[in-house]
């Protein structure tokens, strides 16, 4: 009876460390990855409640891609959702209007600002990139080249958007650093996968 | 992990000291030192460490490029059979962007024993050494003209290779520098060669359309929209949905393409609505998409800035509409003006859909919600 009893409290003590969905815009889900030779860091993405998506940066022929919570829970183990406390009493933030030719910069609430932006950066697209480092993406437009003194004006070029160039942690941190949302100071020293998604409030 | 962080202050600083063969020997140093963190991070199985160390030889000021890129070839020499070292060495090259280092790419590159990895990576490096002519804000000077062609050379020779990993990085590489006719050439061929995959075709090839003379533009939205329709309500059709609505929004993007394709891009869009077609995600509606789709619409339809409001309120008036298609053009950039422009009547009719509880889905919780109340906010104004 006394092991019996045991069971059942480790049963409850497992179903206790439930890993919880996202359901605010913005909010970073994690799992594990082991990266061979450099070890077990995680991956994390970004939930886009008004997308209905994760989106995320992979190590795949597609980098950027957006997939369903259910895709993402499946690979490996799943840690749940964590979040930036103070974000919704941030400020409202200015993200490009759209991807082709940031002719207008619109207002946001900081939640659908911050996937607002992950969307246009997966419209641009980007490649992966093991390390730390990263670029982002720009959006398209018409330049005007120069032209001679003695001819007529040059005629307006168009140039298409740039690729974004990142890791699966720099890419949730620089939608989240968009506008200074989430304060640079709020991140770990370390920057990976594991190290920011702990840093956050667990859901 | 003894980190030898001392080591690596002390060659920067000195290496900002000397010059000439002094210089030389302590570049030497500090690739050496660079080399020693990287075995280190690797001993210990920390890319936290390698981060660090990365980060304070590429971020420095202080370091000359070619110093840079003599520490980072080093280890990248050291451990080019380990793919997963030899890319991330390979990739913080290319974030350097040594525009004198081309050759050495480009050798290492063709070297028969090179991993396909670290030739994904390579591609990447040696695009990045492309300066775009509004880059320098005047006209490039000769020597940044003549990389110019010898990468776009290189990129247009790897497009075709067998390894699609390598064929897809040179065309993206090759698409994003320079749109037009050439760049869709290279789409299609890629893409008939199964190096793409549909994501890609259907991104690069969009992005091409404003710089595409009116027949090519044709071909190029005809195929598209083969690929998106060979499975209906897909996966193709719904990336597809997803990236006309992030371009076509554009007036000046979407000014650029003639009225037949203009009709074809259109009725494709009408038999895909986000949200509402089978394919889109279960229990959430896709807000962006949604509104992205409906000014995409207006857009093919000729409708100016001033006049979008007025657009898609008529739509959002329509019968078919609900609080989530409301609730997700209030929340982007035309809701404000849609919100000053409306009559009583209408104002009524969309805080009535927004209140039809029956439209929001269950699962969709805090975030599809605070879109509606954040509608009903400034409608009720």
């Amino acid at each position: 009876m006394k092991r019996m009893l045991t069971a059942v409290a480790l049963v409850c003590t497992t179903t206790l460390t439930y890993a919880a969905d996202p359901w605010q815009n913005a909010d970073m889900v994690g799992r594990d990855l082991n990266v061979p030779l450099l070890g077990a860091i995680g991956h994390v993405g970004l939930w886009s409640n008004a997308v209905g998506y994760v989106i995320e940066m992979l190590d795949e022929a597609t980098a950027l891609q957006q997939n369903s919570l259910s895709n993402f829970k499946s690979r490996t183990s799943y840690w749940g959702a964590s979040y930036y406390s103070s974000l919704m009493s941030r400020p409202y933030v200015q993200v490009c209007n759209n991807i082709a030719y940031c002719d207008n910069l619109i207002t946001y609430p900081p939640d659908y600002a911050l996937q607002w932006q992950a969307s246009l950066w997966w419209a641009a697209g980007a490649t992966y990139t093991t390390t730390v480092l990263f670029t982002h993406p720009q959006p398209g437009g018409w330049y005007t080249p120069e032209s001679p003194p003695w001819g007529p004006p040059a005629t307006p070029i168009y140039k298409g958007p740039t690729m974004g160039k990142f890791r699966c942690d720099t890419f949730v941190r620089e939608v989240w650093r968009t506008g200074d949302t989430v304060p640079v100071a709020s991140f770990p020293g370390t920057q990976l996968p594991n190290t920011m998604f702990y840093a956050f409030s667990i859901r | 992990m003894t980190f030898k962080i001392r080591n690596l202050a002390l060659a920067i600083i000195l290496a900002g000291l000397f010059q000439g063969a002094g210089a030389q020997s302590l570049a030497s140093s500090l690739a050496d030192t660079y080399l020693s963190q990287v075995d280190e991070a690797v001993k210990k199985q920390s890319v936290g460490d390698l981060d660090t160390a990365t980060r304070a030889l590429v971020e420095n000021p202080g370091l000359s490029t070619q110093a840079k890129f003599d520490a980072l070839w080093k280890a990248y020499q050291a451990y080019r059979t380990e793919p997963t070292l030899a890319a991330y060495t390979a990739s913080a090259i290319g974030f350097l962007k040594p525009a004198d280092k081309l050759q050495e790419l480009k050798d290492e590159f063709r070297r028969a024993d090179t991993p396909s990895k670290n030739r994904v990576q390579l591609v990447q490096a040696i695009a990045a050494l492309y300066s775009p002519p509004w880059a320098e804000g005047k006209a490039l000077a000769d020597a940044s003209r003549s990389r110019n062609n010898e990468v776009l050379a290189f990129l247009q020779q790897a497009a075709t290779d067998k390894d699609h990993d390598v064929a897809r990085t040179a065309v993206l590489g090759y698409s994003r520098a320079v749109p037009g006719p050439q760049a869709a050439a290279l789409i299609r061929q890629a893409n008939q060669q199964g190096a793409l995959g549909a994501e890609h075709f259907m991104r690069e090839s969009i992005i091409q359309i404003p710089a595409l003379p009116r027949a090519d533009q044709d071909v190029t939205i005809d195929s598209v929209l083969v690929l998106a329709g060979l499975r209906a309500n897909g996966p193709e059709a719904i990336t597809l949905t997803r990236l006309l609505g992030a371009y076509l929004k554009s007036e000046k993007f979407t000014g650029s393409i003639g009225p037949a394709s203009r009709q074809k891009l259109d009725a494709f869009l009408l038999s895909q609505e986000p949200g509402r077609t089978p394919g889109w995600a279960a229990g959430a509606f896709p807000s962006v998409d949604y509104n992205n789709w409906l000014e995409a619409r207006g857009r093919l339809a000729g409708v100016s800035d001033d006049a979008m409001p007025e657009f898609m309120l008529g739509q959002l008036l329509g019968s078919s509409s609900g609080s989530n298609q409301v609730a997700a053009v209030m929340a982007a950039q035309f809701g404000p003006a849609i919100a000053s422009k409306v009559t009583e009547p209408q104002r009524t009719r969309l805080l009535q859909l927004l209140s039809d509880a029956g439209q929001v889905s269950p699962l969709a919780r805090v975030g599809q919600d605070d879109l509606r109340g954040r509608a009903i906010q400034m409608l009720a104004r």
